[in-house]
């Protein structure tokens, strides 16, 4: 018997299957496209034929993110956060804190020992510190968003960017270019300016280690590096992958049958 | 302590550089004198300075990012607060020995909860005074103004004396008188001064011991007499607004063609404007004189007499617009102007607001209002 | 001055009339949901404007409002209130003074003057709360003038009310000098625009006795000078009558208050912006001690009954609202107890300290003055804003120990600049001495779209979710 766990946001669909001893058999990431509904069913078909098995053995399916009410097949709906710190608790048992970072949203989220969340923070309505505001600055530099961590890593110098408004700073950015800053060093300033807002918003709270990232922009290696020189505290990557976190929790949920 | 510099007087004020990075601040300090930071304008400086320590108006010049900062405030709060936390958590303000915080408006009084819980500075007090004007009220001001004396002294074992306190009064009489002066040298029809050097002035009398500050301005004066007047420009303007430490927007006024003739700013006119009266009582004098100066737009009720003063300095001034300049989330200057630009328009006086932030930015979108704003002053001038 | 503009007046008016009908209408036939109620048959008869009123109303929080748990409530409310706007209608009509003050500076000594108090707040808060479209064209038409949005909704939309001619000018603004600067410059605009005067007495940065003596002086100040420009002096017995109704108002916010520590907590949340809107009423008439009499009557009888407010298989989550209430969706209260069984224990806009304000002692006119000042001294929000952090965190600290809070949530109103200042030293300091979380998230207090209601119920459950595990 399997459990089935999907996440579906604004801009990826994520899920994962889990079998009866908690072991995470295959997962699954493609990106939303306004479509929910579909990108689910995509979703459920995919881990079906990795996996090798049929639908009457999934168990359970849990779902969490903003669309997770779309999903096709009898589900659990559950929250972001409770994923979330399921999740980061299970790949990583000794975190205490989780610092997620989406397209939309930054949470920062203490949890206890038994990775019941115990205080959550977010972002507040502007896009500083989340996934959207690099994919605007992207789409500005031409700069495709799996090259802007090693560029941002190679630069030797780094532009101020005093905006924290990403349609402020996407002026600031192409100001910049025009003056001829070379690229790098203005990814770097980006990075740097987003590194500066999720600490923020992360020292809101009394962070506790070991502390973990998880969410999309956490594979980028630039970004967490950012966050790290500016919390001064080690961070860890949750692994296999750290997009996987809230759609694994959901999954575990839906196998101890809680709630 | 004299003149450091070899440099010429006006140069040197123009060049002025603020925290440790003066060297009268720190040459004060080296000196092992106190220095004690303020924020606002109702704060009495003659006080601070015949107690023998500096009085240095806090600004938040350098500030890069407000993540510290943010920690605690939030996006609603003006940025000049924010970067001045910054600073504060930073450590770029532990050569503070004291700090005198007021309730002037919202935002800044906030400060006061957040500083002395979070940034080590080692003497930090809140003066309060009434929202409302008037001669009941003025008590209540000239009671908390004796009570910061009383923390000062005993915190750090010095006498504020009556003789010391008439000499603190003389010297920033003198400031006045120089700064008016200068202010006056401003409203000619071809001002021997640009609106960014008459600002670098006037901040730089925020950084230095005001007696030193009176030196070098007077030599300054005398320079500034000698020049030539400029006569290329497209439109007289006066800025008014609140707090601005740096002169990013009057110097993008003056790149597009306007020369600033005037103002009615909190680090400009509205700081060294009226003067202490020399007889009577020191300490009630000097409070008096900060009370009841042209009031900031916290003050309530006194909307007519603001209005009055900003219509007549552009009038004395013969300005051809009127910019108003506020930081976003400021409430009061937000609404102020507003409220002035109505009336000033219906006087023909024409307006432009601007929202900014603290540190400077935007250089782009501010350019282009400016740029339409002379152009319809001149457009207005042909007909 | 314009004073047939009374169109908001108006329609608050007929929209107590409507849900009085309604509730009645619904008891009667023992229904409790909107749906199954002929709301066009009950108004047949009416006329055109009241049927125009009944379609604007939000339905969510009409159907609300019929809940059993909160019907005997609402209907007070209708009552009461709607006999308060007859007599500022009629009072209009009829060439009273008109004062509009600030919600804390209670009226009953301008009713003892025999003028007419209506305070700014209340009246957008309500639009805001009990129609589709709230307040927003008011907003929206002083927003036009180029007033910053930042400044607070609860005067944007009286002051754009005004410009759009649906509240007539006054004959006086009467108004303390705090708490925060959008109001106090809201005031002034629009006593320049009205050409009104403006009465503000000072509210000094302490809450020491030194500080109250200062305050009590420019509060009888203010009195003496409204007196003087209208011409008109205080009636003593009239206003002995006022005091006596406050204090029995007052005597039945205590209890409730008390009751509210008991687990689970046995007065509903749906009506706390019916409480701030009758405290700015304070002593106004006998239906509105009878509100609060009903109120405590209900709460008690649910703690001696061991009857609910929230349903029968959901643990009490117990919230500590430390700034206040959004008032655009009074059905999320409703639908926090039911979906999540999250009670409201209190909030800084209903809050009143027994211990700091007691009760007005009437043997003469400086007793009754000295009562009322020190009550307006101590009034919600008031009190905790207007100076050190110290006192609203201490304040919250202490109910979150007293009424045994589970969580505490910051509805964060955007034109609160103090209040965003010191959001963290408060979240801090309830976390440290009463080891509860925080929710904070931004709202406007009276226009939805800043964050709209179904965002505010995203935030609420996955909070809520959290804390149940």
């Amino acid at each position: 018997m399997y459990y089935l766990g999907c996440d579906i946001g604004t801009g990826y669909t994520k899920g994962v299957l889990i079998d009866e001893e908690g072991k995470i058999v295959c997962s699954r990431i493609i990106p939303t496209n306004a479509d929910p509904r579909n990108s689910s069913k995509s979703i459920i078909d995919s881990l079906l034929k990795d996996a090798a098995i049929k639908e009457d053995q999934i168990k359970g399916c849990g779902t969490t993110g903003w669309g997770r009410s779309y999903f096709p097949l009898k589900h659990k709906e559950l929250s972001i956060i409770n994923c979330i710190a399921k999740g980061a608790s299970f790949v990583r048992p000794s975190c205490r804190t989780v610092i997620d970072i989406g397209a939309q949203h930054s949470l920062v989220i203490l949890i206890d020992e038994n990775g019941n969340p115990v205080e959550f923070r977010q972002n507040d309505k502007c896009a500083a510190g989340c996934g959207r505001f690099i994919e605007v600055i992207s789409e500005a530099l031409q700069v495709p968003l799996e090259k802007i961590s090693d560029f941002a890593l190679s630069a030797k110098e780094k532009v101020n960017i005093t905006s924290q408004c990403a349609v402020f700073a996407e002026s600031e950015v192409i100001t910049y270019v025009n003056d001829g800053r070379p690229v790098d060093a203005i990814l770097a300033g980006v990075i740097d300016s987003i590194g500066k807002s999720l600490s923020s918003i992360a020292k809101r709270l009394l962070l506790q280690d070991e502390i973990l990232v998880s969410g999309g922009m956490a594979k980028n290696r630039a970004l967490v590096g950012a966050v790290e020189k500016n919390l001064e505290k080690k961070l860890y990557i949750a692994e296999p992958d750290p997009q996987l976190i809230p759609a694994i929790g959901a999954a575990l949920f839906v196998k101890e049958g809680r709630r | 302590m004299e003149a450091l510099k070899k440099m010429a007087p006006l140069e040197e004020l123009l060049e002025v550089k603020t925290g440790l990075e003066n060297p009268y601040v720190r040459q004060w300090k080296e000196e092992g004198k106190r220095i004690i930071g303020y924020i606002c304008t109702y704060a009495p400086e003659e006080i601070i300075y015949a107690a023998g320590m500096l009085p240095y108006r806090a600004g938040a010049q350098g500030c890069k990012a407000t993540d510290k900062a943010d920690i605690f405030l939030h996006r609603f709060n003006c940025t000049y607060v924010r970067c001045l936390l910054q600073l504060g958590l930073e450590g770029k303000y532990d050569f503070l020995d004291g700090f005198c915080f007021l309730n002037g408006c919202e935002q800044l009084r906030r400060l006061y909860d957040i500083w002395h819980r979070k940034v080590p500075t080692k003497f930090v007090d809140m003066l309060t005074i009434p929202h409302v004007i008037s001669e009941r009220r003025f008590k209540w001001y000239l009671d908390d103004i004796k009570k910061f004396v009383e923390g000062l002294s005993s915190k750090f074992g010095v006498t504020v004396t009556k003789e010391k306190l008439r000499d603190a009064i003389k010297v920033y009489n003198e400031t006045r008188r120089l700064m008016q002066e200068l202010y006056d040298l401003r409203k000619k029809e071809n001002p021997p001064i640009t609106g960014s050097e008459a600002m670098k002035i006037a901040i730089a009398s925020f950084c230095m011991p005001k007696h030193i500050f009176n030196e070098i301005l007077r030599k300054a004066l005398d320079q500034i007499k000698e020049r030539e007047g400029i006569k290329e420009y497209r439109a007289r303007i006066m800025i008014c607004g609140s707090y601005m430490d740096d002169t990013f927007l009057i110097d993008l006024i003056e790149e597009t063609g306007g020369i600033v003739v005037a103002d009615n700013l909190c680090f400009g006119y509205r700081h060294f404007e009226g003067k202490v009266d020399e007889v009577g009582d020191p300490i009630e004098e000097i409070a008096r004189r900060y009370y009841w100066k042209n009031p900031c737009p916290r003050m309530q009720g006194e909307f007519d007499r603001r209005l009055s003063e900003t219509i007549r300095i552009a009038k004395e001034a013969k300005v051809d617009g009127v910019i108003f300049e506020r930081i976003a989330f400021c409430d009061n200057h937000g609404a102020e102007s507003v409220m002035e630009a109505k009336f000033l328009e219906k006087e023909g006086i024409p307006t432009l607001i601007l929202e900014r932030e603290y540190m400077p930015s935007d250089r782009g979108r501010l350019k282009t209002r400016i740029q339409a704003f002379i152009e319809r002053i001149e457009r207005r001038k042909r007909l | 001055m314009k004073k047939n503009a009374v169109e908001w007046f108006k329609r608050l008016r007929v929209t107590c009339s409507i849900i009085e009908r309604a509730i009645e209408e619904a008891m009667k036939r023992g229904i409790i949901n909107l749906s199954d109620l002929d709301v066009e048959g009950l108004l047949k008869d009416a006329d055109d404007y009241t049927k125009k009123v009944a379609q604007m109303l939000q339905p969510s929080t009409v159907d609300a409002a019929l809940k059993p748990k909160n019907r005997n409530i609402t209907l007070a409310f209708v009552k009461a209130y709607g006999e308060y706007l007859d007599f500022v209608l009629d009072g209009i009509e009829k060439g009273k003074k008109l004062v509009y003050h600030y919600f804390e500076s209670i009226p009953q000594v301008i009713l003892s003057m025999d003028m007419i108090p209506v305070c700014v707040e209340t009246i957008p808060v309500l639009v805001a709360a009990l129609y589709k479209d709230g307040c927003e064209e008011e907003i929206d038409a002083l927003e036009a003038e180029g007033f910053p949005a930042h400044l607070c909704s609860a005067q944007k939309g009286f002051v754009g009310a005004y410009l759009t001619e649906k509240v007539p000018a006054p004959d006086y603004f009467f108004k303390p000098s705090v708490p925060c600067d959008p109001s106090n410059m809201l005031f002034q605009y629009m006593s320049k625009i009205t050409g009104a005067p403006y009465i503000v007495f000072d509210v000094p940065y302490y809450t020491n006795e030194r500080a109250f003596r200062y305050y009590k002086e420019e509060l009888d100040e203010a009195y003496r000078k409204l007196q003087q420009m209208s011409g008109q002096s205080i009636d003593l017995e009239k206003l002995k009558r006022h005091i006596e109704l406050t204090n029995l108002q007052l005597d039945y916010i205590y209890k409730i208050q008390e009751l509210r520590k008991h687990k689970p907590c046995p007065d509903p949340g749906f009506h706390r912006p019916m409480d701030f809107a009758l405290y700015t009423i304070f002593g106004f008439s006998e239906k509105v001690v009878e509100y609060f009499r009903i109120v405590y009557e209900e709460a008690k009888r649910r703690v001696e009954k061991g009857e609910r407010i929230i349903p029968e298989d959901k643990e009490e989550i117990r919230t500590l609202w430390t700034w206040a209430f959004q008032g655009y969706d009074l059905s999320i209260y409703h639908w926090m107890e039911e979906e999540h069984g999250a009670t409201y224990l209190a909030c800084g806009l209903t809050i009143l300290p027994p211990e700091e304000i007691g009760f007005i002692e009437d043997h003469d006119l400086d007793s009754m003055l000295e009562g009322l000042a020190r009550l307006t001294f101590h009034y919600p929000m008031s009190r905790q804003v207007t100076s050190f952090a110290d006192i609203w965190i201490n304040d919250f600290v202490k109910i979150a120990k007293s009424h045994k809070a589970d969580c505490a949530i910051f509805s964060g109103h955007m034109a609160c600049k103090h209040g965003w200042a010191l959001n963290k030293l408060l979240s801090d300091a309830i976390r440290e001495e009463a080891g509860i979380p925080t929710l904070r998230f931004e709202m406007d207090i009276a226009d939805k779209r800043f964050t709209p209601p179904e965002e505010v119920k995203n935030m609420l459950s996955e909070f809520f979710e959290t804390i149940r595990h």
